[in-house]
């Protein structure tokens, strides 16, 4: 008995020890490893959609940039129902802000997938023809999103491109992927304005290759490459550079801009895309940010527009069809099924018309100024006085009015108060003349607590309003 | 071993006996209990080594045939001290009880040994203790009773997880929870469910709460290196070992509890609760005359109706009801408890089997939790070989409520709520203009639907077999389930959902845990001076997970909940992990004379969730005790100090609670755009990444003077080091952070133990147990050399983790009544614009000093029991007052009594509320150390009365014992004089918020035994 004992207890220890290493290996079943990830051109398209999915998260291009955009300028109004982005409204700010931490990180984390599917296209075998037209479309669309998320990102922590800004601190130039642990160091605005031309044109180096098509307007297709191209070269003061781009946007896309009260509202009531979008981030039925969204917090997080500015439009614009009255989120108040899910313009035509006109007012073509004004003016306002409008320098009033009116709630009013040295008020009147293009965001505590070289902006604090 | 030659062998032994039974003879006896002389009832009287035996009749006398070559007897009887009696005419054999003999047994999990020659720190509480309170986790009855144990639960909801530390926090990253083992198979015990999570509702039903704490014999707390060494990898946080009853040799002996009562929240916070409509509209109107928005009262009034009017769709100046939501949403819960057992047997199997049913209907609309649990446990001995199985189950129905700020706790719902909004419209309808109204929310037929099925099964085989004298080989096989089935529905009367045809979703998940050890253990004695204890093992085990989800909405009607009702899908998923551990362990112990204790462990683990290069680790100990009071010169003090002990122990051990794949780099599907499959990279790779190690360093001192005190003091010093840290990266990387092992956290403190009899005639006892804890967490390495900086907190070296960061609110000026804080990092300069308040460290939410103190009476027949607890030094900040302590800047919303009676409201006035002004915008609700509060608190948390009926009473009924009592929990709660809230009692981290009010439980229950 003692013997058989023996014999059964060494055998089960050495099966045991054998299959020792077996047992201690385990494989996830949600995931995959990285050396694994770039193997077929599929591999690029699921990396794709994950830098899509990146881009449209709450915490950034799906609420956090619009919502920053407008709840710091002088078009925003909050009840303090919630504290969402109450302390952005108020100008409590600390660079522990959440939000900012949420921009930023977000914003590079795009940065970073981007990165990761060009130096993975770089690196790889050659692929047969089909694959590679997936491939270059795939890799053509990442730099087009590494341009849009580092402009953002400029933007909100970098002061306006400018002659004596262009030396100042902006951010961190990304290139290729950053390894674990690598030290950075922020660049300054014009060198990140110059790397965000850079990416502009490889984009569409890439989409001029052979068999690459354009891609829906859900992605960052070929208007969407040009309607950046005319933002960015807009905010550089490009302004021939502006027209050019914008031209070529408003070519590509091929649409038009609705003048009807209720195609107006269907735009923003519906997710198909209308005749104006460019470039939107999709949401739908089955993917949407539910409380995250931009349309809860107007809906139902205090945040809305303004009485002043919804007191500027005409009482014949269109666009109060949405706004005024009883407030219920405006743009974003959802669609009719489920007021949490709407998608998010990035880009839409009448935004190309609106550079075209400041392009041609700042290079003296005031006649063509006017031109271009009036295809977003006189269609959203069918009882405009258009004899009221000159053609001379005095049009830029009307223009940045009509920008501000028509790109509210899409998150530009910052960035356009800022670069056109604009001094207005903030947070619904407690502070005026708030000269905000002084101003930029801390860089996020974490990004600098964490030691790999990125530095605060000194005295970013001494321009908050007073 | 198989039936057929387990029966062979029972058949040779019964002949043996007979072939034997010519050679008998006839022993007679009695056996009384030492304590009140009475007939022990049913106990067992064996030939040792045989299965010959009987039990003791109603006058606690016996009658047995033994062969003439037998000399003793022994005499045994559950509770009582077994005894080995020599056999004479007519015996007479007087039991004892053996409690004492209950606390010196330490179960280690992996066997069993006598406290007084245990090396480590640990203690034991019996089942009395566990029984005292009426909670569905018995956890909970640990509180302030285990000396060094903190238990931190931030909600009375019925079943609720409470987070458990043993010595202090001991990881920043790595799980904190010690490790549950119950009779030998470690459990899982990780928070389950789809809002389990803190951030997504940190709602958790607690597998402990599945376990009947009537079925428990004991839980023993294994703290220091030598306790948990042996442990390994999985023992850095320390050991709570369960051990269930176990059937006993004798007739079928009966126990049944039962108890029901009542439960109540004694007294909600007055200065915490919102004021009522009268007091409502004075302080709007104050506030809107304030702000400018009216010249006087008069004016204001006018202003106030129309916005609430036009917002509201209210009208004041009308007849309106005052509505209390916070009564509205409390009402008094009740709780049953019943259970039956029966053990018994004989040395060949051994009987245990219990089933019991709880039922707590909890004290906020919404909550409650009914649990049905059986036990069928089995043992027995047959010459070399001993066998057992034990089968637990247990199903809980829960239905609980989220914690956090969501608005479906009905907490937070009421606290957006004011006292002009109905609960009914004039129809008779739900109001659904009030947001969330909890209410209708938790309409029975139609509301939101919030239920958690809990059910867990456990099967623990095991079998012994004596090798050779002293030579025993066991193997333990267990298999845990725990299989948690979540249904949720979102009704009309959520805000959130109804828009979109309401939500269901249904969530099972499943944790499963195999495991096997195997082990040798060698105990000897030499000349009865040098005993041995060595023990060899080997285990084995496994955990896998899978959960499946599914969601849908768009339900045709408010009366189908099950998601095929509905047409839209909304999500699908699965998922599953799994992990696996593999060890070598050895124990050594030997003592001389029971004098000199020495004792080492070793264990070698390999676990599947780490890097490549440090797959396997080990893990050792020493330890050394000193009984003092055995030495030749200490024997004149013998009298008075009868056991005076040193012991000092030092070793490491592991902390593998991190994630199951954390060293991979690894790329994630499922992130998916407009309905195209995504991929997005998730994870870093490490394939350096290992366990945390914790070197634990205990000097313990145990001293029993006059047979009366017994003092138990430990030093300790616990260094987690390679702690796995977040290592923040830069977000240029694309990833916020990378697992390395970097870190290093200290838990020094100093614990102690008190137990005393402090009087004992005939007829009168009387004992006090007092525990208490210090203990100091400090950071003494981070990843980087800056601290990392949060909005209200702080992880900085030379502080404890949980060290709270913020603006220092300086009181209101009596001038003007704006709010102040102290500007900058430092100095007493004080400022009224929050953005010149530099943040500042102002306190820690560990206690200084915790601990509890017991007290037992006994007279006659009649038992009286109080426990407190106390924790002391401790800071709690309500991240809720930045709305509940608003001075204005919420328009119309609600406002609470303390603001009301504190207000500033003229120059000269000197307070802490600043000016009550409609709109304010002063910052007054910003983080600061307004919210910050003293959680110091002292809780009376069971007092028990029972009453002893005579036995000689109960034994005409074939009664062997009956005891009826009245219990209450949580009496009362004595907080700080700053502390405003439901109870100070809240998570680790400090943070409270919308809590669910701790009840007072009220019950009535009796003890029966047949």
């Amino acid at each position: 008995m003692k013997n058989i004992f023996l014999i059964a207890l060494s055998g089960m220890l050495l099966i045991s020890s054998v299959s020792c290493d077996d047992f201690l290996t385990e494989t996830p079943t949600v995931s995959i490893q990285e050396d694994q990830a770039f193997v077929t051109s599929q591999d690029y398209n699921n990396a794709l959609h994950g830098l899509y999915q990146t881009l449209g998260r709450y915490t950034f291009l799906g609420r956090d940039v619009q919502a920053i955009g407008d709840a710091s300028t002088d078009i925003a109004a909050h009840t303090a129902t919630t504290s969402h982005f109450y302390n952005i409204f108020k100008y409590q700010i600390l660079d522990t802000n959440p939000y900012l931490n949420d921009i930023w990180s977000t914003g590079y984390y795009a940065i970073d997938r981007a990165s990761r599917i060009i130096a993975a296209s770089e690196n790889a075998q050659s692929f047969d023809e089909s694959d590679a037209v997936v491939v270059n479309s795939c890799v053509a669309q990442a730099y087009a999103i590494r341009a849009l998320s580092s402009f953002y990102l400029v933007n909100y922590f970098g002061l306006p491109y400018s002659a004596q800004n262009k030396a100042t601190l902006g951010i961190v130039n990304i290139t290729k992927p950053v390894a674990a642990f690598e030290t950075v160091s922020r660049s300054t605005v014009e060198e990140n304005y110059a790397r965000i031309l850079s990416d502009i044109a490889k984009a569409k180096e890439f989409y001029a290759k052979d068999g690459v098509e354009d891609v829906a307007n859900i992605f960052m297709n070929k208007a969407a490459v040009s309607a950046l191209e005319a933002r960015v070269k807009l905010y550089m003061n490009d302004y021939n550079g502006a027209i050019a781009a914008a031209n070529s946007a408003i070519e590509l896309r091929e649409g038009s801009i609705v003048s009807d009260k209720s195609d107006y509202v269907e735009m923003f009531k519906l997710l198909d895309i209308s005749t104006e979008d460019i470039f939107v981030i999709s949401k739908s039925a089955t993917d949407y940010l539910s409380a995250n969204s931009l349309n809860t917090l107007y809906n139902d997080y205090g945040m809305s527009v303004n009485e002043e500015t919804i007191a500027e439009y005409a009482s014949t614009d269109i666009r109060l069809a949405l706004l005024g009255g009883d407030w219920k989120g405006g743009k974003m108040s959802g669609i009719v099924k489920n007021s949490q899910i709407s998608n998010l313009p990035v880009f839409r035509l009448p935004e190309m018309y609106l550079i075209l006109a400041e392009s041609y007012a700042k290079t003296n073509q005031f006649k063509e100024a006017k031109e271009s004004l009036l295809e977003v003016a006189a269609k959203r306002n069918p009882d405009l006085n258009v004899a009221a409008i000159p053609e001379d320098a005095t049009i830029l009033t009307y223009i940045n009015k009509e920008r501000k009116l028509e790109l509210v709630q899409e998150g530009h009013r910052f960035m356009d108060a800022r670069r056109l040295g604009e001094k207005i008020m903030v947070a619904n009147g407690t502070y005026s003349n708030f000269d905000i293009s002084k101003f930029v965001y801390p860089v996020p505590a974490s990004e600098v607590n964490a030691g790999f070289g990125v530095l605060q902006t000194t005295g970013w604090d001494a321009n908050l309003p007073k | 071993m198989s039936m057929k030659k387990l029966t062979f062998l029972f058949l040779c032994l019964v002949l043996g006996i007979g072939l034997v039974a010519a050679q008998t003879r006839e022993v007679t006896g009695t056996v009384i209990s030492s304590e009140d002389a009475m007939p022990v009832i049913g106990a067992s009287v064996v030939v040792k080594g045989t299965t010959t035996g009987t039990v003791t009749d109603y006058d606690g006398k016996f009658t047995l045939n033994v062969p003439t070559s037998v000399k003793t007897l022994l005499i045994s009887y559950i509770g009582m001290e077994t005894q080995e009696v020599a056999i004479t005419q007519n015996m007479k054999v007087s039991l004892s009880s053996d409690t004492q003999t209950l606390e010196e047994v330490v179960v280690t999990g992996y066997g069993v040994m006598k406290k007084a020659a245990f090396t480590g720190a640990a203690q034991v509480v019996g089942s009395d203790n566990l029984t005292k309170r009426t909670d569905a986790n018995f956890m909970k009855s640990l509180e302030g009773s285990v000396a060094g144990l903190q238990i931190s639960s931030f909600t009375g909801q019925p079943g609720a997880f409470a987070a458990t530390t043993i010595r202090g926090k001991g990881s920043v990253n790595s799980g904190t929870e010690p490790l549950y083992v119950i009779d030998g198979i470690a459990i899982y015990s990780d928070k389950m469910g789809v809002n389990s999570a803190s951030g997504s509702g940190d709602m958790a039903a607690s597998p402990m709460a599945n376990i009947n704490p009537n079925d428990i014999e004991s839980i023993t707390v294994l703290k220091d290196a030598t306790a948990t060494a042996i442990y390994g990898a999985r023992a850095a946080n320390g050991v709570i070992v369960v051990t269930t009853k176990k059937g006993a040799s004798g007739k079928a002996r009966f126990n049944f509890n039962a108890k029901a009562g009542t439960s109540f929240v004694a007294n909600l916070n007055n200065d915490y609760r919102t004021v009522n409509l009268d007091r409502y509209k004075e302080i709007w109107k104050e506030g809107l005359v304030n702000a400018g928005y009216a010249a006087n009262t008069t004016e204001a009034s006018d202003v106030l109706n129309s916005y609430v009017n036009d917002w509201y769709g209210v009208d004041l100046a009308g007849d309106v009801k005052d509505v209390d939501w916070l009564d509205a949403v409390i009402s008094n819960g009740a709780t049953q408890d019943y259970n039956l057992s029966v053990q018994g047997g004989n040395e060949s199997m051994r009987y245990y089997i219990s089933g019991g049913y709880f039922e707590n209907k909890g004290v906020l609309i919404g909550t409650g939790m009914k649990r049905y649990s059986g036990r069928l446990s089995l043992d027995g001995n047959s010459d070399r070989l001993g066998y057992g199985l034990s089968v637990n189950g247990a199903l809980s129905d829960i239905d609980n409520s989220m914690t956090e700020s969501q608005y479906i706790n009905p907490i937070v719902a009421v606290y957006d709520l004011r006292p002009f909004q109905q609960i009914y419209n004039q129809d008779g309808t739900y109001n659904m203009d009030a947001y969330y109204n909890p209410i209708a929310l938790n309409d029975e037929e139609r509301g939101d639907k919030r239920n958690q099925k809990q059910t867990t099964v456990v099967v623990n085989p095991y079998f012994t077999y004596k090798l050779a004298e002293g030579l025993t080989w066991k193997t333990n096989a267990g298999l845990s389930l725990i299989d948690l089935g979540e249904s949720f529905y979102s009704s009309k009367y959520n805000p959130q959902y109804s828009d979109s045809g309401m939500l269901g979703e249904r969530n099972m998940e499943r944790a499963t845990t195999y495991s096997i050890t195997n082990t040798v253990n060698y105990i000897k004695s030499f000349n009865e001076i040098h005993n041995i204890n060595v023990l060899l093992g080997q285990e084995a085990q496994k955990v896998a997970f899978s959960r499946v989800y599914a969601s849908a909405s768009g339900y045709p009607s408010d009366s189908v909940f099950e998601l095929d009702n509905a047409s839209t899908p909304v999500s699908a998923g699965s998922m599953t992990k799994a992990s696996t551990l593999s060890s070598f362990f050895m124990n050594a112990e030997y003592n001389y004379n029971n004098k000199y204790y020495g004792s080492a462990s070793f264990r070698y683990d390999g676990s599947s969730r780490f890097g490549a290069n440090n797959k396997w680790a080990p893990f050792w100990s020493v330890g050394a005790k000193y009984r003092i009071s055995e030495e030749a010169f200490m024997e004149e003090t013998k009298d008075w100090l009868s056991d005076l002990t040193v012991r000092g122990s030092y070793g490491t051990v592991g902390n593998q609670d991190i994630g199951y794949y954390a060293a991979m780099g690894l790329y994630s599907y499922g992130y998916s755009y407009n309905s195209k499959p995504g991929a997005v990279p998730t994870q870093i790779a490490n394939p350096d990444l290992k366990w945390e190690t914790v070197a634990k360093a205990d000097l313990g001192l145990h001293a029993v003077l006059f047979d009366r005190f017994t003092v138990e003091m430990d030093y300790y010093n616990q260094r987690t080091k390679d702690m796995i840290f977040d290592v923040p990266l830069s977000y240029t990387s694309g990833f916020e952070s990378v697992l390395k092992n970097i870190g290093e956290m200290e838990n020094q403190g100093f614990e102690f133990l008190i137990n005393s009899n402090v009087m004992k005639t005939k007829d009168f006892r009387w004992d006090v147990n007092l525990t208490g804890t210090f203990n100091r967490n400090k950071i003494i390495k981070l990843a980087t050399d800056k601290p990392i900086e949060n909005t209200t907190t702080i992880r900085k070296v030379g502080e404890a983790y949980n060290t709270f960061y913020m603006a220092e609110y300086a009181g209101v000026d009596p001038e003007t009544g704006s709010p102040l804080w102290y500007k900058g990092k430092e100095g007493k300069e004080t400022t009224s614009n929050i953005n010149e308040a530099g943040q500042r460290i102002v306190g820690s939410a560990d206690p200084k000093f915790y601990g509890g103190i017991g007290m037992n009476f006994k007279y006659k027949n009649f038992d009286l029991s109080a426990d407190v607890s106390y924790t002391l030094g401790n800071k709690v900040y309500n991240s809720g007052f930045s709305y509940d302590m608003q001075v204005g800047h919420y328009f119309l919303g609600p406002v609470s009594n303390y603001v009301y009676e504190n207000r500033w409201q003229k120059p000269g006035d000197i307070t802490n509320v600043p000016k009550f002004e409609a709109g304010n915008s002063s910052s007054a609700e910003a983080n600061s150390t307004r919210f910050l509060m003293d959680g110091s608190y002292l809780r009376m948390k069971s007092v028990v009365l029972g009453y002893t009926l005579p036995s000689k009473l109960l034994a005409k009924a074939g009664i062997s014992n009956l005891r009826v009592y009245a219990s209450a929990d949580n009496l009362f709660t004595i907080t700080s004089s700053d502390y405003i809230g439901f109870d100070p009692q809240t998570r680790p981290t400090g943070f409270q918020s919308w809590s669910y009010p701790v009840p007072t439980n009220i019950m009535f229950g009796l003890n029966l035994g047949f």
